[in-house]
């Protein structure tokens, strides 16, 4: 391992209606991204429960990701208006206990984004690379 | 008024409504068996009116007993948080405005054994019960912003020496959930805790699990705190754990404006948006 880069394991929750199709246009497009990315797909950014971004951290995930439609778009109406509260107060929460402010990042990206969707992933991959393994947050055994 | 004169006005409307019928059972303080410190009372006949005391020490946080006696007329002597506690559970259809009489107190804060006011109480801006149906005491004013001791603390702190601050609060975690048990708000049937399918929080002593317990609280309390202290006045292992709250508190103060236990008919912070509300969490 050692002669090679680190190469992050990124978790990214993505709806799906916008973000999850924003990442396959991005495939069917043939635009390149870091395959750091872990895709887990859930039906909007609102069903994703806090403790998710931190079961995520605590079990080895080296970053999160979660990225839903756009405010206003949301194929549920308000979905993601919720998430917008939920996520910006955890976000300042984490930050606050002194966990690093780009280890957990919060996109949004629509089904038409296939290139917005490749440039997060680099941003959030390099951000990720930057910060290095992850100390903070995770389980005694999983070091 | 003064603690004395506050307990007998209070004593004699509870009187008042137990005599009349007006309600089956009056939640209020009794003087407890140790240290000098007040213990819930359930009070349901007028003889024992005089056991109510009303003093520096009546620190409990009494809106959580009123969740236990749903459906029953019940009377609660509230000082100005559990008065805002009581609100933010009728917000939460916990039980209707007209099954609860509120002996709301002014409160100038509670003090701890050694007679020192509580890091709450210190920064506490609302002495007046907002909602009531008696009141009991002069009214004081409400208090201005401050920043609490801890917090002043770990605001001038880098991210390392917070993070080595809280792991070394979290460290002392027993999960004894003392915490929840006294939070008004925990009131799920079932707690994530309890759940193990799937199971949330492993059985062990990781500091991670410990962690995760808290912030899930918090987060599961977020927007809707009044931030009473409860869960840090309860914890026998002395965690700080309040300025996690106030934190939490503050932010939805000042990105959605939002009091917890103000209003009636105002939806709590995070079960509520705006189109125009804050961006600084995503990245654009």
């Amino acid at each position: 391992m050692n002669e090679h880069e680190w190469e992050p394991k990124i978790v990214a929750f993505l709806c799906n209606w916008c973000s999850y199709a924003g990442a396959d246009l991005a495939g069917t497009s043939r635009i390149q991204y870091p395959p750091n990315v872990r895709v887990i797909r859930v039906p909007c950014s609102g069903r994703v429960n806090p403790l998710y971004i931190i079961r995520a951290l605590q079990e080895g995930a080296d970053g999160v990701l979660v990225s839903g439609c756009h405010p206003g778009d949301c194929h549920y109406s308000t979905g993601n208006m919720y998430a917008r509260r939920k996520f910006t107060v955890l976000k300042s929460l984490l930050e606050y206990v002194g966990v690093e402010p780009d280890r957990v990042q919060f996109s949004w990206v629509s089904a038409s984004e296939g290139a917005r969707f490749a440039e997060v992933i680099t941003q959030v991959t390099e951000d990720i690379k930057r910060l290095g393994k992850p100390t903070r947050l995770v389980k005694e055994e999983m070091r | 008024m003064n603690w004395e004169q506050q307990q007998q006005k209070m004593r004699d409307i509870a009187s008042e409504l137990l005599t009349n019928g007006k309600v089956d059972m009056i939640i209020g303080y009794e003087q407890a068996s140790v240290n000098g410190k007040a213990a819930p009372a359930f009070i349901t006949s007028p003889e024992e009116i005089q056991t109510l005391v009303w003093n520096d020490k009546c620190e409990n946080m009494l809106a959580k007993y009123a969740l236990r006696y749903k459906g029953k007329q019940i009377a609660i002597v509230a000082k100005a948080c559990d008065a805002r506690a009581i609100v933010g559970l009728m917000v939460e259809h916990q039980f209707p405005r007209e099954q609860i009489v509120i002996i709301g107190m002014v409160c100038p804060g509670m003090t701890d054994e050694r007679g020192r006011i509580y890091e709450s109480c210190q920064v506490c801006r609302h002495h007046n019960p907002p909602v009531y149906d008696h009141f009991v005491g002069d009214a004081m004013e409400e208090g201005e912003y401050k920043l609490s001791p801890t917090m002043a603390k770990i605001d001038a702190m880098t991210p390392d020496e917070r993070w080595a601050y809280f792991t070394s609060q979290m460290k002392k975690c027993i999960r004894c959930y003392s915490c929840r048990q006294a939070c008004y708000l925990c009131y799920c049937n079932k707690c994530f805790v309890d759940r193990n399918q799937p199971r949330w929080v492993a059985r062990t002593t990781d500091l991670s699990d410990n962690i995760y317990y808290h912030l899930g609280r918090i987060m599961h309390t977020a927007g809707r705190c009044v931030q009473c202290g409860a869960c840090e006045r309860v914890c026998p292992m002395d965690l700080k754990i309040w300025y996690l709250a106030q934190k939490v508190s503050d932010d939805c103060k000042e990105l959605y404006d939002y009091d917890a236990g103000l209003m009636l008919d105002e939806k709590p912070a995070l079960a509520d948006y705006r189109l125009e509300d804050s961006q600084k969490a995503f990245v654009d």
